[in-house]
């Protein structure tokens, strides 16, 4: 199979591209050897380029010729620059060196490559060590914190690490890591990501205009890439902040050709708490933790073959155990936890031809338990829900032609649902309960995309076109997915761009707008639930200012979406009300489908160099659904509408060693339903009259999402003191998250006063977390 | 009210836990009118008209409990189609507006408008179609009885034949005598039974044309016998009887619970809240061999 492939791209090769000559390699950061991804390479005599791929491999074919000069370039990295003779197809390996000069490491969410040469749009790529500059809830560096600062992308409630891109929930966002899909990616009920920036390498959002190597979900595509560890020597970094202490360790296993990285992070202060709540309380134990756990390790077999192993390890838990006496004992908990393990294999075929292939695990379980022993009664409650994932993965590179960049590829993925498994045994009942869904499904791509580049450079074209298929419960969907992204310069620093992308989502996240603990569910599409398909059509432009290194893009975007899902007014993710009931438990009993529209404008204003860097955000944007069986057929708001959303982020080298950052954020509020007012019911009576009975009184609650929340803003600052010793580098920060103390909204709820003369008023009461908090860190390299 | 099985001490985890970190602000709350709430069911059963008129409460106005929702002074018109208005009058200790059957006829098939006015509020208005009775064929399949802890219990198991085609609605409502004392025939009450199911409305949405088994259930202690009939009662209803009361039993499942959507009620009544809504009935029994 693998000569055949050969040949055959090889064959097309030599017919269509006579003269051409390939030069091709891996791009490795000097010292460590870590591979480099989307380092720009560059001929500046053809105008013709290329960037490495999240392996570090790339390949530029140009005509034959006894000289060429060649340049890498990759941004916080010395450029490179080789005179070369093009004679024959040429193997070479770059080693770049970091730059020495601290206003080189930018704060950019792009590489060099310019936004104007760049063909896809509607993209946001971060480094991991950009992310360490911004200053942080708790001193916590989050990456989903630093995407929540584009523009296009949105956070949920305060606090939250959620991302809803233009306008899509948080379950239409691809999360991958290392090729694994990451169902849940919160700590602490969304305050803070699982993912922790030492470990990773390089991290890219994708908005809109998707290549067709991407699908599954309709909003968006994260994709983290770890690091592969220092090959040459062992190394680490330590950290510890307010609430969490972090370490990590990398170094080769076999000099220059394997190596490996460890990277932990958890909370601390349940330890500390312990001792002390167990002397208040007499031996009982009540806390929260979360921990993480990145692992990789790599072996070269040489230039045509690699092997990579990695995982992800996280949990989150609260838990509270109290014992009364011998007999009596109380205990009840909540944790959940991702685990994810990707083996993968590169080749290369060919100097023009790079394969991949992987196989992929990924596990999300939420449990929620209560379990009460009294006198020998015992009463014990268990509730489960999760998904796993076994997948297969085979993705081919072809570099015929310095025109040309052909990918194509195929995936399958075998998940495993558990929507909820309920049991509940209770000794005063005379069945104990134990009821579980399980279901299963199958879902496979195959895609096939190309970047072409022509009109000498000035039109870049990126079609492509995937197709999927799903199998669940007998029914089979199949969707064609066409994609195609063009950018066109005008001039060489300013490009017009636009793009279509058509997309379909298999897997839902049933989300409750309760209170926000992990209680949401992922749930297949079925003979009755249809999968989720979108379209978004974008345009903008790109402009660079060359001289003082600015960037400007401005984006327009309109998406539908169909067969949206959402809970049925009333449905809660436990949805029995009596254990008689519990047979009849059907999840998709509880939701409904309907459609959403959005659509808005884009603008990111950045400076990428110099001592001072950082950008402006701005996002005008609206979104609203649909759904036959809520709000009564009519149209309205989605929570997260927001119709204003702007960021302002600074970072300046106020001396050589030390660095001040800011951000400042500002959002239009959550649309919410409150009640408008409340009144007496009169349901049919059993004897045909009309009578309140137990009702009460009940609330009117006027149109869903109608009410919007206080507008969210706040002010962070960051100062961070570097010290370079002779085999260490500290770092020192303080930071202040929230410094002029805005009370921004979590939730609001409704209470009652007394007025006097058995007289009562309601009052609407906002609850704010996080006021103004400041926040130590340190961490140390070695 | 119904209540889920709720994660409680888990809440109360999570509060405590932020205790320290919120802070209360108060918020205004938007200023709307208060509106008419108006009840009625038309039937061709019954043997008068009866109308409930009342006042919402805006959330942002002081609730004065000795101060009834009533309202007492508001002009009541029911008409037929293609007929004139008629008035109502309000009977006081009873709190409605009434007329009798004689005096204002319902017949299945018929549209009727109503329209009450009242000082200080917007006019309210509605209209509806009495549903005609449409023959289901309903027939008793069987009895389940089971017993222990000195608790009986019995369910009883039906089916009916959807009418194909058209949207229909039902309700139902099953009761059997009980009979107590040492003979067994001192006294008798009535017992009414628990539908199985969330609701004892439903649609034919899910099962339109098509054979439908219903079961309804009762606890019923030792020293009481039950009787050999059962009684079942079958109402064919609008859509808007159907939406107000499932949308009614939705909000008692939510109300309170922080893990379940909001659940706006259903109303008919524009420019006011309640439900104006017609349904025919029949009455069933069957004998049961148990």
């Amino acid at each position: 199979m693998r000569n055949f492939l050969s040949f055959f791209f090889i064959l097309i090769s030599f017919f269509s591209f006579a003269q051409r000559r390939t030069i091709s390699g891996y791009i490795y950061e000097k010292g460590s050897r870590e591979s480099l991804v989307g380092v720009n390479v560059y001929n500046p005599d053809s105008k013709l380029g290329s960037t490495s791929n999240i392996y570090g491999f790339y390949s530029l074919t140009l005509n034959a010729t006894d000289s060429v000069l060649i340049r890498w370039s990759y941004v916080g990295y010395q450029t490179v620059e080789k005179k070369i003779l093009l004679k024959e197809n040429l193997h070479l390996n770059i080693f770049l060196e970091s730059s020495l000069q601290l206003e080189e490491v930018v704060i950019s969410g792009e590489r060099e490559q310019k936004v104007s040469e760049e063909v896809r749009m509607s993209v946001v790529g971060i480094k991991p060590q950009d992310v360490k500059a911004i200053p942080a809830l708790l001193g916590e560096k989050d990456v989903f914190k630093a995407l929540q600062l584009m523009p296009g992308v949105q956070k949920g409630t305060e606090g939250s690490s959620g991302i809803y891109v233009r306008g899509g929930g948080p379950d239409q966002n691809l999360i991958i890591l290392d090729e694994a899909i990451v169902y849940n990616a919160n700590h602490l009920f969304g305050f803070f990501s699982i993912f922790n920036g030492d470990a990773l390498k390089s991290i890219e959002l994708t908005k809109g205009g998707f290549p067709a190597r991407y699908g599954g979900r309709l909003s968006s595509v994260i994709e983290m890439t770890m690091k592969d560890g220092n090959k040459q020597k062992f190394s680490g970094e330590a950290g510890v902040g307010i609430i969490s202490a972090r370490l990590l360790l990398e170094g080769p296993i076999v000099k220059n050709k394997s190596s490996f990285i460890i990277s932990g992070r958890r909370t601390y202060i349940d330890f500390l708490m312990q001792p002390i709540i167990a002397a208040q309380t007499g031996g009982s134990s009540v806390g929260y933790y979360f921990y993480d756990l990145n692992a990789k390790a790599n072996y070269d077999f040489g230039n045509k073959n690699k092997l990579f192993l990695s995982g992800y390890f996280g949990r989150d838990k609260f838990y509270m155990n109290e014992k009364m006496s011998r007999e009596d004992r109380y205990k009840a908990g909540l944790f959940w936890q991702n685990s994810t393990a990707t083996l993968r294999w590169n080749h290369l075929f060919h100097n023009t031809l790079f394969s991949n292939a992987s196989f992929v695990f990924s596990d999300y379980t939420m449990k929620i338990y209560a379990e009460n022993k009294s006198n020998n009664d015992l009463f014990s409650m268990q509730y489960v829900s999760g998904i796993n994932d076994y997948g297969l993965k085979y993705d081919l590179y072809y570099h015929p032609s310095p025109n040309h960049s052909i990918r194509a590829g195929i995936n399958s993925i075998y998940h495993v649902f558990v929507p909820g498994a309920f049991v509940l045994k209770n000794d005063f009942f005379e069945d104990d309960i134990s009821m579980s869904k399980k279901e299963e499904g199958v879902e496979t791509s195959i895609y096939i995309e190309d970047e072409i580049k022509t009109l000498n450079n000035k039109l870049r074209l990126n079609p492509g076109v995937r197709l999927t298929s799903f199998f669940v419960k007998d029914q089979h969907y199949i969707s064609p997915e066409p994609r195609f992204s063009s950018s066109y310069l005008i001039k060489p620093d300013f490009a017009l761009k636009a793009s279509f992308a058509s997309m379909s989502q298999f897997l839902h996240l049933l989300s409750n707008t309760g209170i926000g603990l992990p209680t949401d569910l992922w749930v297949p599409s079925t003979p009755n639930i249809k999968p989720q398909k979108s379209w978004q059509v974008a345009a903008g432009i790109g402009k660079d200012f060359f001289k003082n290194d600015l960037s400007l893009t401005v984006e327009g975007y309109y998406k539908k979406s169909d067969h949206i899902i959402g809970y049925k007014e009333g449905a809660s993710f436990i949805g029995i009300s009596e254990p008689g009931q519990s047979s009849e438990f059907n999840w998709e009993q509880n939701i409904t489908t309907g459609q959403a529209w959005s659509y808005g404008l884009e603008i990111l204003f950045r400076k990428n160099s110099g001592r001072f860097t950082g950008w402006v955000g701005y996002t005008l944007s609206w979104t609203q659904m649909q759904f036959d069986e809520l709000n009564f057929g009519e149209k309205f708001y989605a929570r997260y509408d927001r119709r204003h959303d702007i960021s302002l982020v600074g970072i300046f080298r106020l001396f050589e060693d030390i660095t001040l950052s800011g951000t400042w954020v500002y959002g239009t509020g959550n649309a919410v339903t409150l009640p408008k007012a409340s009144y007496i019911p009169m349901p049919y009576n059993e004897d045909g009259t009309m009578s309140n009975g137990f009702w009460g009184v009940v609330s009117d609650y006027g149109d869903k999402n109608s009410f919007r929340m206080s507008a969210y803003h706040r002010l962070d600052i960051g100062l961070q003191i570097h010290k370079k010793k002779k085999k260490t580098e500290h770092t020192y920060e303080v930071g202040v998250y929230n410094l002029y103390n805005r009370q921004n909204p979590f939730f609001y709820y409704l209470t009652t006063v007394d007025s006097g003369n058995n007289k009562t008023k309601n009052v609407l009461e906002q609850i704010s977390i996080f006021p103004l908090i400041p926040s130590l860190s340190w961490s140390i390299k070695f | 009210m119904k209540k889920s099985i709720q994660i409680l001490v888990l809440l109360i985890i999570v509060i405590c836990g932020f205790q320290s970190c919120t802070k209360e602000v108060f918020v205004e709350i938007p200023d709307n009118d208060p509106k008419l709430v108006v009840f009625s069911y038309l039937s061709p059963s019954r043997d008068s008209i009866q109308i409930t008129v009342s006042r919402s409460v805006p959330l942002n106005h002081v609730i004065d409990y000795e101060e009834s929702l009533i309202v007492s002074d508001a002009v009541v018109e029911l008409r037929a189609e293609n007929a004139d208005w008629v008035r109502l009058l309000f009977h006081e200790g009873e709190d409605v507006y009434r007329i009798s059957r004689n005096d204002f006829p319902v017949e299945q098939g018929r549209k009727y408008f109503l329209r009450v006015s009242a000082n200080s509020f917007k006019t309210v208005e509605s209209s509806i179609v009495i549903p005609f009775y449409s023959d289901i064929n309903l027939s008793f399949l069987k009895v389940e009885n089971s017993s222990g802890n000195g608790e009986n219990s019995i369910k009883y198991f039906l089916k009916f034949q959807d009418v194909g085609g058209v949207p229909n609605y039902y309700g139902f409502q099953a009761w059997v005598n009980m009979y107590y004392g040492e003979s067994g025939n001192t006294g008798v009450a009535k017992q009414d039974l628990y539908m199985d199911g969330f609701s004892w409305v439903m649609s034919d949405y899910v099962f339109d044309g098509k054979e439908k088994v219903i079961a309804f259930s009762s606890y019923y202690f030792g020293d009481g016998n039950i009787g050999d009939t059962l009684f079942v009662k079958v109402l064919q209803t609008d859509s808007h009887f159907y939406h107000f009361h499932s949308s009614l039993e939705s909000f008692g499942y939510s109300d309170g619970n922080p893990f379940a959507e909001p659940s706006p009620i259903y109303t008919n009544i524009q420019n006011g809240l309640g439900c104006f809504a017609g349904y025919s009935e029949r009455v069933y029994a069957f004998p049961v061999a148990r």
